[in-house]
This record gives C-alpha cells, sequence and structure tokens, in this order.
C-alpha cells in the first residue's frame, strides 16, 4: 500500500466510521425506550457482503456485546434474502439460533445499492424493551425452551421498496408489550439506517465504487495487521482456564466454561472443549453469543485506536462443542446468555489469555444481580424497567488501572440512565445508589467498590430477579482478589426477602423495594504490590475500612487513612508475602 | 325466497360443509380431527356471513367478527391472489392458537365475497405447549399473536412471513401443513364461488346470499318468539334474557375480567348465545348473518365475557362458557346447551429435550345424559378416540374405559419417558398418581407409569 492508497484508506474508513457513530447518534437522539435513548444497549455498523460473506466495514462504539453479534446476525439475514433484496427494503431480525445472541437483540438491515446492486448495508441491533412471550422484559428465569424465551424474528422484510408492509409492522407490535416505545425504536433504527445511506451515496459519488470498495480492502487488511501484531507478542502455547455459572434456575448448579487459548503465531482460538453440556435454564449461549463474548474479552486486549472491522475478528477463531452450554441445541433457552454465561464466556478468555498476556487482560465484571419489573401507568400502559442502576460497579481491575466505578457493565458499553430521568419515566424512586465500604476485590490494582441500590414503587408491579456470581464471583487475574458476590433483597410491608437464586413473577405491591448489592470488582496482581499511598487514599475515599488495608494490603493505618506505619506495614507485608 | 335462491342457498351450505369436511379429513392437528376446532365459510364482500359449517360452536360468531376486522384492517389494499391469515382473539377470534384463513373473492375487479377456513393449532409457541395456558393472565404469555397479515400478496407466497410463523411453534409440520390445507380449502372454496358466479351469474347469487340471510333471519325470529323472558345469576351476576321483536341477552352485570386465562371475548359470548338459543334453527337451517343479528348481546367491556385487551382468555371457553350457558339456560328454562367441560390434561414431551414438540390433547371419555346416546350439542364433531388411536403416539397406554350408572371412567398410564403435562382448567379435575410438580409453573412432571383417571359424571338431563 503505498502513502496514497493509505491516505486514501483512512479517509474513507474515517468517513464509513463517521457514517456509523451519526447512525449512533441518530438512534440515541430518536428512539423513544429508554434502553436505547439512555442506556444505549444498541451498536450501529455498517458491512459488505462479498463471495457470501457478511463483512464488517465501520461500526460505532457502542454496546460491546452486540459488537460481534452483530455480524453473525446479519449474516444469517442476508442469507434468506441475498437474491430478493431491492432498493428501499428493511429486514428485521432475531433468532437465536440463526445468528442471534437472545431474543431482545434484534437487527434491522438496510441494503444500499451501487451500480444496481446491493453493496453496503447499515445496520443497526438494539435491545428491545419487550419481545413477547411469557415474561414482559424478554428475561424468563422459568424458561426452558426458546418458546419460553419470548417470540422468534427470523428475518422478515418490515419494508419493501421503500414501502411499509403495514400488515408485517403490525404483527411485530402486536406481539411486544411497549408498542408506543416499539414505532419509534423502529422508526429511529430505521432512520438511521437511512442517514447512513445519504452517506454512504455521498461517499461512493464521491470516491467512486471501486474506489472505494480498495480503500475498505486496505482497511480490513491494516486492522487485521494491528491484531495479529499484538497476538503475534504473546508467546506460542495452549493457555486453559475454566470458571462456573453459579446455576442456571432450573436446578443445576456449578456449571462449568472451559476454555483454552490456543495462540500460535499471529493467530489465536478459544476452544470451550471441557465445557458442561447445555443445560435446563436459560442460560445456555448460542454460538453467536460465544463468540461475541470472546470477541469483548479479545477487544480488551487490543489497542483501542484499531479500526473495528472485519480484519478486527479474522485472526481470532473460536470451537464451540455443539450441545454444550456455550454452543447448545435448538430450542434449548438463551434467554439470560448476554449476561450469564456470556459474563463467564469472557472471563475465562481472559484467564486463558492472563497466562499470555497478563498485561493485556482486566476489566472482568458482567455477573449481574438481574431484576427487572414491569406494571402499568395510571392510564393503563404498560412500562417495563431493565433497573440498569441495580447492575452498576463491579468493574474489574486490569494493568495500570482500578476498576471504574459506577458505570454498568464495562464490557457492554452500556451507559448509566439518569436518576431524575427513570424517576420521571417509571413510578419509581432511586433511594440509595452508593458505593459500600470494603467490596472491591484487592489487587496492586483493585476492583471498583461494589454498589448498594434501593428502588422503591410507587404503583403495584411484578418483579422478576435472577441472582447470578454469589458461588462463583467475578475473578480477578495474577494474583489478586475476586470481587465479592452480589445480592438481592425484596421488601415489603411484611418484610425482606433475601434472593437466593431466582424470583420468578413476583407480585410487588406499591411501597416494595429492591435492593441490589453489585459486588466490587476483581483486581489484578497481588494486593501487597499494591502502593501504600493508593491504599491510604483508599482508606481516605471510604472504599476500605483500616482493618480491610492490614488484612488485604498489609499496610497498618489510622482509621482515616492519614498516615501508615511504615514499619508496621513493611512487617506485615514481608508475612504476607511468606505465607503465599 | 325463490326457488333459485332456495337451491343456491343450499349450495352455500353446501360449499361450507365440503370446505369443512375436506379440511377436517386433511388436517393433522389433534385439535382439529380429535376435538373437532375448525370450520369454513363464505362471506359477502362485506363480510356478511353467508353460510357456515363448524366442527363445534365456539367459532359460531368468530368467523365472521374475525372477517370484518380484516376488511377493516386491510381496507382498499386487497387483490386478486390474496391469502389473509388472522389469529388473534382481540381481532375477532376467541382464543390463542386458533387461525383463520380468508381469501378474497374478486368479480370484474371488485371484491364480491369472502372465503374463510379457521382452525386450531397444536401450538403457537405460549408459556406450555398447547393451547390452553392456565397460567397466564395476559395474551402474550398465551401463544404468538397474530393480527391481520397477508401469507400471499397477489398470488406470491410472503415466505418471510410464513416463517415468522412457522418459527413460533414447537409443532413447525403441524402448523405448516394445516396452513396450506387451510389456504388449499380457502382458496377451492373461492374458485367454487366464482364458477358459481361465471355459471349463474353475480346478480343471482348476490340475490340469494341476501335471501339466505333473511331466511336466517326470519327462522330465528320465529324460534325466538316464544323464548320466555327471564333472569339467573351465573358468578353471582345476574344474566338476563328479554324476549320480544330482538331477544336481548343482557350480561352487564358480569364480573371484570380474572386475572388468569377464564375469560371470553365477545365473540366467543356471542358463540355461547347462539347455541343456547339458537342450536336447533342453526341445525337446520345452517349459520348465517341472519341468525348472527338475531339475539343483541349486551357484554360490557372488561368483563369475564367481553374480555379487553391484554387479558388472557385460553381457558373461557372451558370455565365460563358451560356457566353462562346453564345461567341462560336457567333465565329461559331451556337446558343447558353447553355442560361442564370434559376432563382434559394436555401431555408433552419434556420442555426444551426437542426442537418439536407435538402436544396432545387426554380427554378419553365424554359425559352421557339420560336419554342421549353421546355426548352434548356444544362437543360438536369432537371424537372419542379409539384405544389403538390414543395408543399409537407411543406415550401413553389406555387401560380401561368403562359407562356405567354413575357416568363414564377412563383410565391411562404413560409409557414414554420425560413426559410433562398440565391439567386445564373446567370440568372435573382428573386423579393423577406418580407425578411432581416443577417449580415456578403447574406443569407435571410424569414418570413412566404415572396413571391418569378420568372420571365423566352423568348429566342432569
Amino acid at each position: 500500500m503505498d502513502s496514497s492508497d493509505m491516505i486514501r484508506a483512512r479517509i474513507v474508513g474515517g468517513a464509513f466510521d463517521t457514517a456509523a457513530e451519526e447512525m449512533s447518534a441518530t438512534v440515541t437522539r430518536t428512539a423513544r425506550s429508554p434502553i436505547f435513548n439512555e442506556a444505549h444497549d444498541f451498536t450501529t455498523g455498517i458491512f459488505d457482503f462479498q463471495d457470501g460473506k457478511a463483512r464488517l466495514i465501520a461500526q460505532a462504539p457502542g454496546c460491546t456485546l452486540h459488537l460481534y453479534a452483530i455480524c453473525s446476525a446479519v449474516q444469517a439475514a442476508l442469507e434468506v434474502f441475498r437474491n430478493d433484496l431491492h432498493p428501499g427494503d428493511v429486514i428485521l431480525a432475531s433468532d437465536p439460533f440463526h445468528g442471534g445472541t437472545h431474543i431482545p437483540d434484534h437487527v434491522v438491515i438496510l441494503p444500499v445499492f451501487a451500480d444496481r446492486k446491493p453493496v453496503f448495508f447499515p445496520v443497526v441491533r438494539a435491545h428491545f424493551a419487550d419481545s413477547g412471550g411469557p415474561v414482559a422484559g424478554g428475561y424468563n428465569p422459568a424458561s426452558r425452551d426458546i418458546w419460553q424465551d419470548g417470540v422468534i424474528v427470523p428475518p422478515v422484510k418490515l419494508y419493501e421498496k421503500g414501502e411499509r408492509r403495514q400488515d408485517v409492522f403490525d404483527l411485530v407490535l402486536a406481539n411486544n408489550r411497549v408498542q408506543d416505545w416499539l414505532v419509534g425504536d423502529l422508526d429511529a433504527m430505521h432512520g438511521a439506517c437511512l442517514t447512513a445511506k445519504k452517506n454512504i451515496d455521498r461517499m461512493v459519488d464521491r470516491f467512486g465504487l471501486t474506489e472505494t470498495r480498495d480503500a475498505i480492502e486496505d482497511n480490513i487488511s491494516y486492522a487485521e495487521k494491528r491484531v495479529r501484531a499484538e497476538i503475534e507478542s504473546w508467546p506460542d502455547g495452549d493457555y486453559y482456564a475454566e470458571t462456573f455459572i453459579d446455576h442456571d434456575y432450573q436446578g443445576a448448579h456449578d456449571i462449568k466454561v472451559a476454555c483454552t487459548a490456543k495462540v500460535r503465531g499471529s493467530d489465536v482460538a478459544f476452544d470451550f472443549t471441557g465445557s458442561a453440556p447445555q443445560v435446563d435454564g436459560f442460560v445456555n449461549s448460542t454460538l453467536a453469543n460465544t463468540e461475541s463474548f470472546v470477541f469483548v474479552a479479545i477487544a480488551s486486549c487490543i489497542d483501542e485506536d484499531v479500526p473495528v472491522n472485519e480484519g478486527y475478528i479474522n485472526p481470532v477463531s473460536v470451537i464451540a462443542p455443539e450441545g454444550t452450554v456455550v454452543n447448545p441445541h435448538n430450542p434449548k433457552p438463551v434467554g439470560n446468555c448476554t449476561c450469564i454465561c456470556g459474563a463467564e464466556i469472557a472471563e475465562v478468555a481472559l484467564l486463558a489469555l492472563s497466562q499470555c498476556a497478563p498485561k493485556r487482560v482486566g476489566v472482568n465484571c458482567h455477573k449481574l444481580p438481574l431484576a427487572y419489573t414491569s406494571g402499568k401507568y395510571e392510564d393503563g400502559r404498560p412500562w417495563i424497567s431493565l433497573n440498569f442502576h441495580g447492575y452498576t460497579g463491579g468493574a474489574g481491575a486490569a494493568y495500570g488501572t482500578d476498576g471504574w466505578g459506577l458505570y454498568p457493565p464495562l464490557m457492554t458499553g452500556v451507559i448509566l440512565p439518569s436518576i431524575e430521568m427513570n424517576e420521571m419515566q417509571y413510578p419509581m424512586r432511586i433511594e440509595q445508589h452508593e458505593y459500600v465500604c470494603d467490596s472491591a476485590g484487592a489487587g496492586r490494582w483493585r476492583g471498583a467498590p461494589g454498589v448498594a441500590t434501593r428502588i422503591r414503587f410507587l404503583s403495584d408491579n411484578i418483579t422478576n430477579a435472577m441472582l447470578a456470581g454469589v458461588r462463583h464471583p467475578t475473578r480477578g487475574f495474577c494474583g489478586a482478589d475476586d470481587g465479592p458476590p452480589n445480592a438481592l433483597t425484596l421488601s415489603d410491608e411484611d418484610g425482606s426477602t433475601a434472593v437466593t437464586e431466582v424470583v420468578y413473577n413476583h407480585r410487588l405491591k406499591a411501597g416494595a423495594a429492591i435492593e441490589f448489592l453489585r459486588g466490587g470488582g476483581g483486581g489484578w496482581g497481588e494486593p501487597v504490590d499494591r502502593p501504600v499511598e493508593e491504599v491510604l487514599s483508599d482508606i481516605h475515599n471510604k472504599y476500605i475500612t483500616a482493618e480491610m488495608a492490614a488484612k488485604k494490603y498489609g499496610v497498618i493505618a489510622d482509621e482515616n487513612g492519614h498516615a501508615a506505619d511504615p514499619e508496621a506495614t513493611d512487617q506485615k507485608r514481608a508475612e504476607m508475602r511468606k505465607e503465599a | 325466497m325463490t326457488l333459485a335462491a332456495q337451491i343456491l342457498g343450499n349450495r352455500f351450505a353446501a360449499l361450507a360443509h365440503e370446505g369443512a369436511a375436506g379440511f377436517a379429513a386433511m388436517s393433522r392437528s389433534p385439535l382439529v380431527i380429535e376435538e373437532g376446532q375448525y370450520a369454513c365459510a363464505m362471506l359477502d364482500g362485506e363480510g356478511q356471513l353467508i353460510a357456515q359449517d363448524q366442527g363445534e360452536p365456539s367459532h359460531l360468531a368468530a368467523i365472521q367478527a374475525t372477517a370484518e376486522y380484516t376488511l377493516d384492517a386491510f381496507a382498499f389494499d386487497l387483490t386478486e391472489g390474496d391469502v389473509i391469515l388472522t389469529g388473534d382473539p382481540y381481532c375477532g377470534g376467541t382464543w390463542s392458537g386458533v387461525l383463520t384463513i380468508i381469501v378474497p373473492v374478486f368479480w370484474d375487479g371488485d371484491l364480491k365475497f369472502l372465503s374463510a377456513v379457521r382452525f386450531a393449532v397444536a401450538d403457537l409457541a405460549g408459556n406450555v405447549p398447547g393451547p390452553f395456558q392456565p397460567d397466564a393472565h395476559e395474551i402474550w404469555q398465551e401463544s404468538l399473536r397474530l393480527t391481520p397479515v397477508k401469507l400471499v400478496k397477489a398470488g406470491a407466497p410472503q415466505k418471510d412471513v410464513r416463517n415468522y410463523i412457522t418459527r413460533n411453534t414447537r409443532a413447525t409440520a403441524l402448523l405448516d401443513s394445516d396452513l396450506t390445507t387451510a389456504m388449499v380449502t380457502a382458496t377451492r372454496i373461492g374458485e367454487q364461488i366464482i364458477g358459481l358466479i361465471e355459471n349463474k351469474g353475480l346478480d343471482l347469487i348476490s340475490a340469494a346470499a341476501t335471501q339466505r340471510i333473511e331466511y336466517g333471519a326470519a327462522r330465528a325470529k320465529t324460534a325466538l318468539a316464544d323464548l320466555a323472558s327471564g333472569a339467573a345469576s351465573v358468578d353471582g351476576a345476574t344474566v338476563s334474557v328479554t324476549g320480544g321483536e330482538q331477544v336481548h341477552v343482557d350480561l352487564s352485570q358480569m364480573p371484570v375480567s380474572e386475572e388468569d386465562s377464564n375469560n371470553l371475548t365477545l365473540a366467543a359470548t356471542r358463540a355461547v348465545v347462539l347455541v343456547q338459543l339458537l342450536s336447533g334453527v342453526i341445525e337446520d337451517a345452517g349459520m348465517s348473518q341472519g341468525i348472527l343479528d338475531a339475539v343483541k348481546v349486551t357484554a360490557p367491556e372488561g368483563s369475564t365475557v367481553n374480555a379487553t385487551f391484554p387479558a388472557a382468555l385460553s381457558c373461557g371457553w372451558r370455565v365460563v362458557a358451560p356457566a353462562l350457558s346453564a345461567a341462560l339456560a336457567q333465565a329461559t328454562g331451556t337446558i343447558a346447551a353447553i355442560n361442564p367441560a370434559p376432563p382434559m390434561v394436555i401431555l408433552f414431551d419434556e420442555i426444551g429435550s426437542g426442537p418439536v414438540t407435538q402436544p396432545i390433547a387426554l380427554s378419553p371419555g365424554f359425559s352421557t345424559f339420560e336419554g342421549c346416546a353421546g355426548p352434548d350439542a356444544a362437543s360438536g364433531r369432537r371424537r372419542i378416540i379409539s384405544a389403538e388411536e390414543t395408543e399409537a403416539a407411543g406415550r401413553v397406554n389406555l387401560w380401561h374405559r368403562q359407562i356405567g350408572n354413575d357416568g363414564v371412567t377412563a383410565e391411562l398410564t404413560v409409557t414414554a419417558k420425560n413426559q410433562e403435562a398440565i391439567v386445564v382448567p373446567g370440568g372435573l379435575a382428573p386423579e393423577i398418581s406418580g407425578a411432581t410438580v416443577r417449580e415456578r409453573s403447574n406443569v407435571l412432571t410424569l414418570p413412566a407409569g404415572a396413571k391418569i383417571t378420568f372420571t365423566y359424571p352423568r348429566g342432569d338431563a
């Protein structure tokens, strides 16, 4: 590639990235559901389709767990319609066993034509607030098959040659409890794709189709080189790790997720052979979800300036034996896979990589104390709240940085909705949302502290609660402590009930509350290596107590963290190192 | 009525009967074959019912109401070659999982008639396999909702729509097959209507249709002329029937819809009223708009007899319909046409155990009545399945079925492994030995060897 090619590639690549980002902004500004416009539980990207394969060209920063999943979903949809596409068509799809993850995550795809052929495909992938089925909100902890997860949407055209298929549109709306939101959200997704189409048309007009495609190839090649360079810096070998899912909500416990990262030159394969067989409950992970969470793990190991496109993915492969919890057969339920066992998949991939690229791994956090609530406004309209605030905190540490606090599951890029907006949108009050002292996994770099959240409801509702990360909390890396476990409590006039595993369709009266305790993040590195001044700072900020500082870090300090006793600290740390 | 109109009127009825019989013969759904849950109808271009044949009475008002809803939904967007599917209780239907295929019939470019086939499917997703969802309190828990959608558009199959529907069932092959059968049946009826028009002319056909409707109205009026006015109580609410020029059934005191699935749509309630007050006329003269319109039904929105969206509905016909029928019988001094539902168990493979689950409805008997040779009128063409057929699926053995002085008893043993079941509300609950209830559900786990005993008590004459 000569310098002019490189410049052109970056200009075109940048233009595609900008188009994807404008799509993202369009969705944020125009969608109706708070899950879109507040929490940003979506991602946007642009694809092409070559030799029967949908290829990611550009992607806007967004909810990370959608990043790879969007690829397989687009591939599956285009396989259905590849010979039946027209300008103005819009495809909607969400089928977990045909490129999808869990049912709430839908893709909207719009083909963009150049030279009379469908060449580019702007895509929005987003989490719908509801997807029909037995339980409002899309997470059914009693689910034992895919139909109990919700209504499946195999690829279907919402628009044909620019004209809305009103009957199909109505059909999709009818199978959703929050139709008011969905109408706006679908329009927002469609609008974002149309915005991208304008930008793509302009780009093709300006550079020409051939030159644009050449530039795309260069960009993909560049991303691949960067990722391969990173992988090449890791020593060849097989690196095995295993972790466990607490339970499947149907009676199975300690479900193993095993992974061997096989590094060979500039390629890495993640082999999940040895993982537990598929389970009855809804924690199974579709292949697309497994690949997506491997990608989440990989993404945390790669420099963030590397363009996210097909080249990013090419050096990485996933082996997931069929019939296991990481690649179940249809119709096993998968409704919770973007939390559990997605969290464990990313965790075990990072644990494996921590053996060959320790300074690249971290930021492990996704085991959530999940609880969501549905009810009706006074005018009878339904509302569904995913209670995002309860999931915040608990980010793991990475080499060079403590876990960041208060963002929701950091790996997913979901944004914390404002409390004021939440209280306007839902009949609820968020009474507590604060760090919990002594709740961070200790390490040279510590995890983020855990967060306690209490949400009190102003009207009767139905709540489903699913606890995870208790028997097997978020893991730390390279000698650090794991994060403390999560906890959930439902409290009403009859008292408080601690959720042990799951609460199904529980009726909460007005005045009742859910209390979330999001455990803290795991650390990175030996706690005794943490500089004394940083431990003092943690005491001073009330992240930890002086007792915890002594116990975990070997730092003997006053209760306010103003000063440490150097001699006592040295002695204590020496003892701890000896014991270790 | 002219002789020609009489002949053509009977021809319309024959078309509906032919469609219903043909569909039932080709259908693969056990609910159609065994329970008689199907119907076929001919309607005019305004959605007025000209003729209808049904396997059981819950469909009496639903095809017409669904056709009317569907016409409104598509307004001026119907064309030759369209095939429309509607399968939602809140689009003129009765409960989830009962689908209606409608084919518009055009003549000289104008919509003149509709042919329709209505049938119950073995499964349409929902919380548990099969049509009954006792735990449901809202419609989305019961099944996929199928608002009016074109399966074929101007002759072009809408494959993606069909995939959408067949992906949301645990019994894909059954549904796919029954959709094809219903489409073929409705299309065939449509072609026969065209043939009639070609042969006799549109004016004569239209006039005959009108006269058939008027004849139905006259017969209903005559039948209702001597109906006694009266009132009775159902679930603590007063139901009143007022005779006169137009009979008025007032259900305005019925309670608000339940937080369960024991609710009726207005179409289902009207079916109860029709079968209670006019079953003789329907049997003799055949169903038509004239009969549908003969009784005014007042049912408050949001009540158990006119549930409002999104209330659940799947068990209403088995639970509410017999109570309403009994109250209407008491109010009018007649005998209840709809008796307590027969005990029923839906048996299915363990949920999640395979990509295909074919739920089977177990109810191997019927209630006997003094002076009657078979089940009540409301059972329609419901069949009592032979022991061999019952056992053919390889999931149960029928050990015993006996008619005695107190009624019928039957005993089944589960032979297959990994079977689960629900007991459908309504009627006398069967006794089940060896079953355990799964946590967080009403699903029973049945080990091989579990015994199910059905009792069908002898009914009042």
